[in-house]
């Protein structure tokens, strides 16, 4: 809605050159703030990136990735068994398809 | 421990060796170049926020980036223009955030003057004025609120706004072209002429 609210013949560059004259407060001193600030920074202890070997070996140190890692472990020669035996099923019918060969 | 008493300021290739002193981590050195510049980037950031903490913390905020920038700074240009360029882009971010928050324009118009503690103005009403220009420029978007204030407030240049901000000189036109389209419809509604 472009309806004016004021007097229409209010100046823009007038205003901004009245704005223009406020002046910051002449004894704003930053220098203590941003002297604290860096020495807190710097106090504070850096923390290294860790290398991969190093994530591993913490994320082993956490009971519940052993627990899963374990669960994984007899999930796997679970599996295996299973594999080795419908490998052995397979060879078995490989030698009766064989067999009925003439 | 009391601070050194701040030096006069000086020329802008005076800089370099309290420059390179900060970039060896000699904070009494980068203490100097605060002392330095403080009153000009107060000058530039005024324009951005006139409430008294919030200019301090821009202020301070500009001082702190440049350290972490410091390493990065090459002597190709003079640190004060360097300094500028971040100063102008803490104000750009001070625009966005200010906008991101609907609450914080509530809490800004409910503690109604933001010119509490400011210096004694050349023109008495100046402060009023300048809270008018704060109050319209706040209705527009942040980047543009952000351009407006440099071309009006600060009065720099196009040329000088483009290249704080990386963009090109035709980009700053466009974007300086559409802002003050939607700051004349804005105007209009505020019943001011923008010339």
């Amino acid at each position: 809605m472009d309806t004016p609210l004021n007097n229409p013949t209010k100046s823009w560059a007038r205003l901004t050159a009245q704005a223009r004259l406020a002046r910051p407060p002449g004894d704003l001193d930053v220098r203590h703030l941003v002297r604290n600030a860096l020495e807190v920074q710097q106090r504070l202890p850096r923390a290294r990136e860790r290398s991969l070997w190093e994530e591993l070996a913490a994320m082993g140190q956490v009971r519940a990735v052993r627990a899963a890692l374990a669960f994984g472990g007899v999930a796997a020669a679970l599996a295996l068994w299973n594999g080795l035996d419908a490998v052995a099923g397979l060879g078995v019918a490989m030698d009766i398809l064989y067999s009925l060969l003439p | 421990m009391p601070l050194p008493p701040e030096p006069p300021p000086l020329a802008a290739d005076d800089d370099l060796p309290w420059v390179r002193r900060a970039q060896a981590g000699d904070l009494e050195a980068f203490d100097t170049l605060v002392a330095r510049h403080q009153s000009a980037m107060s000058a530039l950031l005024y324009r951005f926020a006139p409430n008294r903490s919030d200019l301090e913390d821009l202020v301070q905020e500009t001082f702190l980036r440049a350290w972490r920038a410091l390493a990065g700074w090459r002597a190709e240009k003079p640190f004060l223009h360097w300094l500028k360029r971040i100063a102008v882009r803490v104000g750009l971010d001070y625009c966005r955030a200010r906008r991101r928050s609907p609450f914080s324009q509530l809490v800004e118009a409910r503690d109604g003057d933001p010119f509490e503690g400011m210096a004694a103005a050349e023109s008495a009403s100046a402060p009023c004025e300048a809270g008018e220009v704060q109050a319209i420029l706040a209705q527009l978007p942040p980047d543009d609120r952000a351009l407006m204030t440099l071309l009006y407030l600060n009065e720099m240049p196009l040329a000088e706004v483009a290249g704080h901000f990386g963009w090109s000189l035709a980009n700053a036109k466009i974007r300086a072209f559409r802002a003050r389209h939607r700051l004349k419809t804005l105007l209009k509604r505020h019943g001011y002429t923008l010339e």
